[in-house]
């Protein structure tokens, strides 16, 4: 099974420049009958994807019998379909297009908060909904700088792309492949400076295996990356969730405390890194439960029980 | 150069919670990862940003030799001293 790393970005930058142009230019309508067909062709060549949302169906509608979720290949499908609207949604996002009246926030007033005394904050999302939307946070009312650590090493291009459509540089992507000492200085750098920091806490590091933690994620156990939490305990600011789910047609933000400061002493490290991961993953699964076909990770999320 | 290699020793058990050991039980020239005192790639971490907060240094992960600068007491505060200078 390949790493989710491996697959990912195909969509290289100048298609999704073309998309952004087709959104601009001709709108939502146009631009589903451009993707619908890339997408579903997608769905049939990637086996491996395919796959993924299948067993992923299966354990999600197990946990929600009253809401007879469809699975199977058209359920799948529909799963993939999703996909595509989410990534025209990323694509709205991006351009501004997604306006602040479409926008429905929970819990913004604590970041708000802290966004006023100067308080940095570092922030965990997914890749459950749309993370990409968090850019209009950088609009939460105040000018703040939000940096969102990604995998991709398109970082730079995509960072252009986006400041082309963006006010002002208040969005910033970061590259990071591993945590070390380079980038826990830069981090708290931005902290210190009362920045955000956003980071998905869903994906294992590209590198190695090493520093991941168990957790039962709707009913086996998955594996989860400890980067995120021991970040969390450098930085020493207050942790909060991020879970942006697609909602009666509208983006419905939800920020929610999760540790005022982490701090791990090392003698019951692993132990409190694991808690931290395992109350990660039941807030997942919470708001997994809330819009099960916005879950994208199409890969073998739960391939720790392979082994 | 013997007080800030005191100092550090002090620092590492203040940052790092190393409540069972004292200053003079650190061996200056020991290796402070893996087999001398135990320290882990967190710890490190932990320490680069505690000892980049109190001297005011900045160790840039790709020009300095990060593995030798957190070789041992003895090395971490000779590149202290020389970043002063």
């Amino acid at each position: 099974m390949k790493h989710w790393a491996q697959m990912e970005e195909r969509g290289i930058i100048w298609g999704m420049q073309v998309l952004l142009k087709v959104y601009l230019l001709f709108g939502r309508k146009v631009l589903q009958i451009f993707l619908y067909p890339v997408v579903s062709y997608y769905w049939l060549v990637n086996s491996k994807g395919r796959q993924a949302s299948l067993e992923y169906l299966q354990k999600v509608s197990a946990f929600l019998p009253d809401q007879r979720i469809q699975t199977g290949l058209y359920g799948s499908y529909r799963h993939f379909i999703c996909f595509a609207n989410a990534l025209i949604d990323k694509l709205a996002a991006w351009s501004g297009a997604i306006s602040l009246q479409n926008i429905e926030y929970h819990g913004r007033e604590a970041i708000l908060q802290y966004v006023d005394q100067g308080q940095g904050i570092l922030i965990l999302g997914s890749h459950l909904g749309n993370l990409e939307v968090c850019r209009v946070i950088a609009y939460l009312g105040k000018k703040v700088t939000v940096n969102v650590l990604v995998h991709t090493k398109h970082a730079k291009k995509f960072n252009t792309l986006l400041n082309r459509y963006a006010e002002a540089g208040t969005m910033n992507l970061i590259q990071v492949t591993e945590l070390n000492a380079a980038t826990a200085m830069l981090l708290k750098d931005r902290i210190e400076a009362g920045e955000l920091v956003v980071i998905a806490a869903d994906r294992i590091p590209v590198t190695g295996q090493s520093r991941v933690a168990r957790a039962e994620f709707l009913g086996k156990t998955a594996l989860f990356p400890q980067g995120p939490f021991i970040l969390a305990s450098l930085l020493k600011c207050p942790v909060y969730t991020l879970f942006c789910l697609k909602q009666h047609g509208k983006q419905v933000i939800y920020f929610e405390h999760f540790s005022d400061s982490l701090s791990f002493p090392r003698k019951q490290r692993d132990a409190m890194v694991h808690n931290c991961v395992q109350n990660f993953a039941d807030r997942l699964q919470k708001y997994c439960l809330q819009a099960p076909l916005q879950w994208f990770n199409f890969y073998d999320f739960w391939r720790a029980d392979d082994e | 150069m013997g007080s800030l290699e005191n100092e550090l020793k002090q620092l590492i058990i203040d940052s790092l919670d190393l409540e069972d050991i004292n200053v003079d039980e650190i061996d200056s020239q020991e290796p402070l990862f893996n087999e001398g005192l135990g320290l882990d790639s967190i710890d490190a971490l932990e320490l680069g940003l505690v000892i980049r907060k109190k001297y005011n240094v900045r160790i840039d992960a790709e020009k300095d030799d990060v593995v030798k600068i957190f070789g041992s007491v003895a090395a971490l505060a000779e590149f202290i001293e020389s970043e002063r200078n």
